[in-house]
């Protein structure tokens, strides 16, 4: 270990930090995680993530444009405003009233020693009620990014993807506390996302993303929300897009500069209800994938209100 | 460093929560994030120090730590220990410090006066030092974790996402190229007659 030793040698003296640079950098750090860091927040991996609105037999109906992926989806997200404020209200949960979501949400599972990545898909239910709630999640078959990476798993002995089967008892989600006037909540967003690493506007298309997933959002706020949305600089029209269970509806995007993705939301253009959201690696992306990679979605299913807990609701 | 990774678990079991668990937490309550922070910040700093001295190691520690929380969600919560995850973030910010690096490490490799350090004689630093600048980048990040961060081969994978067997080759072929006859006669004081 010669060459380690003569490394760990140089000369190149090394202080502590500064009570004052790590005090300056605690507080930054305490500052982002406020900005930027609330319960339900962030794409994909929310908890409490469940469809927007009922019935998922939509059908590809109204707007009907064909965007070209450059196009300003501002039109069109206007269009899903006026629908989704013609939306009836969420049905009010209460005693013996849970609101009952199910999607199927994948994210990296990445294999430092083996060398393997994979989306590892998970089927959650989840079950809100005003007092609390209950989350299941069961594994679904991995997705591996290239051939290599299957090998590589294989060769590793086809370790567990996903964790196994677990149910989770969940506290009461929190008010969502947002405006339903359009200026006031793109005031709002707008303060919470200056300053954010990814960029304002990127931070912006997230925290909207993050409220239209809400079961909650009443169709004032949902309506405000794809208003909002529509006033972001940057975000992109698709066009027509089929979900991971065929559903078709009509997709918008948004290109992020700093982390080099490009997240995907697929609308039905009936009901406004966000059918699914993906997440594609673009050139430059910190994993060094090739463009084009998914490296996350979520696919909302289904939603209705059981009579209890763990209870599914009858298909209809 | 050393003595760290023993500093960070007795932490751990003082506090009972192992960064995993801070990580997961985190997710729902944020503030519980920080507990990543007052463990590790010492250790990221002190790495990004020797890379690129004081004063921008004082930035790339705190980015890396905003950085960190952006990620939290892709977390591999079987790592109990968080520390090889920060390193790499770390070591993604520090390729854009590149250019510092290798001013610095000519300067060392320049200098005359090179003996601040104590038991290397003044050419053989200097030749490790312009040894090192000449390294390829995928060489001296694996290579620098292990002598600088004392990371295990494995968490150097984990950091830097490649497989151990990638680790091994890697630091095997970096340490090759760094023996140079200089190194190889090296012994503390004495200047070999080439240097």
């Amino acid at each position: 270990m010669a060459e380690l030793d003569l490394l760990r040698s140089l000369p190149f003296e090394i202080a502590e930090p500064s009570e004052e640079a790590r005090g300056r950098a605690r507080g930054r750090l305490l500052r982002h995680m406020r900005r930027s860091g609330s319960a339900r927040r962030r794409r994909l991996l929310v908890p409490a993530a469940g469809l927007a609105a009922a019935g998922a037999t939509a059908a590809l109906v109204g707007v009907g444009l064909h965007g070209d992926g450059n196009a300003s989806a501002a039109p069109v997200l206007r269009k899903f405003a006026k629908v989704a404020g013609s939306q009836p209200a969420p049905a009010p949960i209460g005693a013996h009233r849970f609101r009952y979501t199910k999607s199927v949400q994948a994210f990296l599972v990445i294999d430092g020693d083996k060398g393997w990545v994979a989306l590892g898909p998970k089927v959650r239910e989840l079950w809100e009620g005003p007092s609390g709630g209950l989350l299941h999640e069961t594994s679904g078959k991995p997705e591996f990014l290239s051939s290599r990476d299957r090998a590589l798993w294989i060769a590793a002995g086809r370790p567990r993807v996903n964790a196994p089967a677990a149910t989770e008892k969940l506290p009461p989600s929190p008010a969502l506390n947002l405006p339903t006037n359009p200026d006031a909540l793109y005031a709002k967003l707008h303060d919470e996302s200056v300053g954010n690493a990814n960029g304002t506007e990127a931070e912006m298309f997230t925290l909207v993303g993050d409220a239209l997933r809400e079961t909650a959002a009443s169709p004032a706020l949902r309506s405000s929300l794809y208003e909002v949305a529509a006033r972001i600089p940057g975000v992109e029209l698709v066009g027509p897009a089929v979900d991971r269970i065929g559903r078709h509806g009509l997709a918008v995007a948004y290109a992020g500069r700093v982390d080099h993705e490009r997240h995907e939301l697929i609308f039905d253009p009936k009901t406004s209800a966000l059918l699914e959201e993906e997440d594609v690696a673009l050139d430059g992306n910190e994993f060094g994938y090739p463009a084009g990679t998914v490296i996350g979605y979520a696919t909302y299913v289904s939603t209705g209100v059981v009579d209890g807990l763990g209870t599914r609701p009858t298909p209809r | 460093m050393a003595g760290r990774p023993e500093l960070s678990s007795a932490l751990r079991a003082i506090e009972g929560v192992t960064d995993a668990q801070a990580i997961g937490d985190s997710l729902a309550e944020p503030e519980a994030f920080a507990v990543l922070f007052d463990r590790h910040f010492d250790a990221v700093h002190g790495y990004a120090q020797r890379r690129v001295g004081p004063d921008l190691a004082d930035e790339i520690a705190a980015e890396t730590f905003t950085r960190a929380f952006d990620r939290r969600r892709r977390y591999d919560a079987s790592r109990e220990d968080a520390r090889p995850w920060l390193l790499g973030i770390a070591a993604n910010l520090l390729r854009r410090h590149w250019r510092s690096e290798r001013r610095r490490l000519d300067a060392y490799a320049r200098s005359a006066e090179f003996e601040a350090g104590g038991d290397l004689a003044p050419p053989v630093a200097a030749e490790l030092a312009a040894a090192l600048r000449a390294l390829p980048r995928r060489e001296r990040e694996p290579l620098l974790l292990l002598a600088w961060a004392d990371l295990s081969y494995e968490e150097i994978g984990v950091a830097l996402g490649v497989p151990i067997g990638t680790v091994r080759s890697r630091i095997s072929r970096g340490r090759a190229r760094l023996r140079g006859p200089n190194l190889d006669s090296h012994r503390p004081q004495e200047a070999p007659n080439n240097g």
